[in-house]
């Protein structure tokens, strides 16, 4: 179990808590208060011209500077909307615990927004669910949302649905909060690098905005037949084809437990652990 | 035998230095080909909120978020409209870096 796990879950994942569901947009008043003031700054912190600066900083401008950078991403991250990768099957748990506390929105991806500028507004691209506090905003302040998210309320049955075809088609999924793990408020289809969350973690190594998941994954090799299905699949560079084997090899200290290429293995020769039963990666998140 | 002593040097490096004329750039939301052409994802756009207003701006303003992702291959500057405005240009000039050296004890 991770820290959110711990302080949020009551003994289940956070993200499987259904206390994390059942609060509403409406109760982070205080939350959105500095939110609201610190609307521009956050912008330009995360996600604006600092973030260039960020990146210098990232090519070891200064070891000290990198470091109070770090302890300040870390921070504004987790304050303000993070999340960790789940499986499929984990999603659609979620899509139970949803569906009793506010149901699902269907909407228009904001990272691939950002990355890729005013083509990739349109409906065919409602890669994102908004559950929770996100649903309740949705329903509550609609003022709140920007119209080209193309905003669907779908049923329970749509949204398993939604998300398995998104993982066929190849993506990964997260479960993210806004302002704290207790407000749950999306379930993510991503890919990198479009998706804001993986190209920050896997390029900069920060920690605070994507979480590793609660499993990893075990290939053997004595079955893999060299196909090289997984190695498209992982989004997260933990897989290589290693040619004088003829085989895949999977580096478990890279790998975010998606389960996407358990998925799509032909001979299944991968199987997820969970992350609490090995030794090297228990603490590793 | 220990690794751990770490020393500091600096080094003369080639570094993208991205940057948008905002004076000329159509902004992403209408444009954003600089954004779609960039294949590492090093430009992006947000929103900023006006001075003094509480609501997003309509604009969005691209951003060089990861230079050292950046290649140098130029078809962002190719792609853009406004290329002779200079909406974005994308110079490699030389850039002090301080690097870590791990030494041994
Ligand atoms: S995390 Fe992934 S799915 Fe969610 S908004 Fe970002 S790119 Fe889209
Ligand atoms: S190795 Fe498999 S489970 Fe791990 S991150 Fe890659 S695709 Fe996901
Ligand atoms: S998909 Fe399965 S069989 Fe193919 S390379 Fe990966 S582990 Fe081996
Ligand atoms: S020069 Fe190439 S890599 Fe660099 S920002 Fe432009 S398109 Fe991207
Ligand atoms: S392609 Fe040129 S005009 Fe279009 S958004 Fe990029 S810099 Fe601006």
């Amino acid at each position: 179990m991770c820290e959110w796990c711990t302080e949020h879950g009551k003994g289940k994942k956070w993200y499987l808590a259904t206390e994390n569901y059942v609060r509403k947009f409406d109760d982070m008043e205080d939350w959105l208060k500095e939110w609201n003031s610190n609307y521009r700054q956050v912008q330009a912190k995360l996600w604006g011209p600092v973030s260039a600066e960020m990146d210098l900083l990232k090519n070891r401008l200064s070891p000290r500077l990198e470091k109070l950078a770090d302890n300040d991403w870390e921070e504004g991250f987790s304050r303000y909307h993070s999340g960790q990768t789940v499986t499929l099957a984990e999603a659609k748990e979620m899509c139970d615990v949803a569906d009793e506390n506010g149901g699902f929105v269907k909407l228009a991806c904001t990272c691939r927004k950002y990355k890729r500028g005013g083509k990739y507004v349109g409906p065919e691209n409602t890669f994102c669910m908004g559950i929770s506090a996100y649903t309740s905003m949705y329903h509550e302040h609609p003022e709140r949302i920007w119209k080209e998210h193309k905003i669907e309320t779908v049923s329970a049955e749509q949204a398993k649905e939604h998300l398995e075809k998104l993982s066929d088609e190849g993506l990964c999924h997260n479960a993210s909060y806004v302002g704290s793990p207790a407000y749950m408020s999306k379930l993510c289809s991503c890919e990198y690098p479009v998706c804001v969350w993986l190209q920050w973690r896997l390029d900069w190594g920060i920690t605070g905005i994507l979480k590793k998941g609660h499993y990893v994954a075990e290939l053997d090799m004595d079955t893999c037949t060299g196909c090289g299905k997984c190695v498209e699949a992982c989004h997260f560079k933990a897989i290589n084809m290693a040619p004088t084997y003829g085989k895949a090899i999977l580096k478990q200290q890279e790998c975010f437990g998606c389960a996407q290429c358990m998925r799509v293995c032909p001979v299944e020769a991968i199987k997820m652990l969970e992350r609490e039963k090995i030794p090297a990666l228990k603490e590793e998140w | 035998m220990s690794f751990n002593h770490m020393e500091v040097k600096t080094i003369t490096k080639d570094f993208p230095n991205i940057k948008f004329n905002m004076d000329t750039c159509l902004g992403a939301l209408d444009c954003g080909k600089c954004l779609q052409a960039c294949a590492p994802h090093v430009l992006r756009c947000y929103t900023p909120i006006p001075e003094g207003k509480t609501t997003v701006s309509k604009e969005w303003i691209p951003v060089a978020t990861f230079p050292s992702l950046c290649t140098g291959c130029l078809k962002c500057v190719e792609v853009c409209p406004k290329k002779e405005g200079k909406a974005i240009t994308v110079d490699f000039v030389p850039t002090r870096l301080p690097k870590k050296i791990f030494r041994r004890k």
